[in-house]
């Protein structure tokens, strides 16, 4: 199947330098890819959205509200 | 001889998959011809879908990375060298853009955009436009097919998609680039 030459004229336009850089990682970005390798994710990502995120982040701070209300009373 | 034409380059040229086995024997030098061979292509790909220079730097190291821990993974029989390094470069790729784009949505004020410094033509800018318009599925049949010379074989393989879902998706997509660069849309196609 032959390629299309048209479209082959547009896209030779965009052209990308390639910088240079080692095979290997520094230490250091070795070290960052083992702090910031994405963990096996505990809850279903299907389940995660905002509501939860926000239920997570607002139920501690009712909870210590409810909590002082009950030792002032 | 034979490591002695290795260590200087030439005259003998080898191929991918002569590399490679060189590579599986122990010998280092090969995987830094073919580090040589493969450096830019496969910035190249990752930097024209994702237009981010230091992921496209980390997903080559990290594909040289996985196939030195998976030499002996790879096996002449089953396909091209090329392929598999395309393959790894792209799982990898995509692994990665799903944590961002997950950490982006869960905790988008610590995501910052990265500046964007473009001194590129005019020209350069457009086709830039248009292949990161293209839906992700489009984007990448569109790049392996004409930057890379890969067949749509070769692409199936990589994306581990069937052939007519490649020919559909690179169709979708050089009708697409017709419609915007005011081309007939009833051109050869794919």
């Amino acid at each position: 199947m032959e390629k299309d030459r048209e479209i082959q004229e547009i896209l030779e336009k965009y052209s990308v330098d390639v910088p240079y850089f080692p095979m290997k990682k520094t230490k250091m970005d070795q070290i960052a890819d083992w702090l910031f390798h994405a963990a096996s994710y505990p809850i279903p990502e299907h389940k995660v959205n905002f509501h939860l995120m926000y239920l997570f982040q607002v139920t501690p701070i009712v909870f210590s509200l409810m909590v002082s209300v009950w030792m002032i009373l | 001889m034979y490591l002695k034409e290795l260590k200087s380059g030439g005259p003998m040229s080898f191929t991918d998959e002569e590399l490679m086995l060189q590579f599986q024997n122990g010998h280092v030098e090969a995987l830094e011809k073919l580090y040589e061979r493969y450096r830019a292509p496969l910035y190249r790909f990752v930097y024209r879908y994702s237009q981010d220079d230091q992921l496209s730097k980390d997903i080559v190291q990290d594909t040289f990375l996985k196939l030195q821990q998976k030499k002996y993974y790879f096996s002449p029989e089953r396909g091209k060298l090329k392929t598999y390094l395309f393959q790894i470069a792209y799982n990898t790729m995509v692994t990665k853009l799903k944590a961002k784009a997950r950490w982006r949505r869960l905790l988008p004020f610590l995501y910052k955009e990265p500046p964007v410094f473009n001194f590129s033509s005019e020209e350069k800018m457009d086709v830039e436009r248009v292949i990161r318009s293209l839906p992700e599925g489009q984007r990448v049949v569109l790049l392996l097919y004409y930057y890379h010379d890969l067949s749509q074989h070769e692409i199936a393989k990589i994306l581990n998609i069937p052939l007519g879902t490649v020919k559909s998706r690179l169709h979708h997509a050089i009708q697409r680039i017709r419609k915007e660069w005011g081309m007939k849309t009833d051109g050869k196609g794919s």
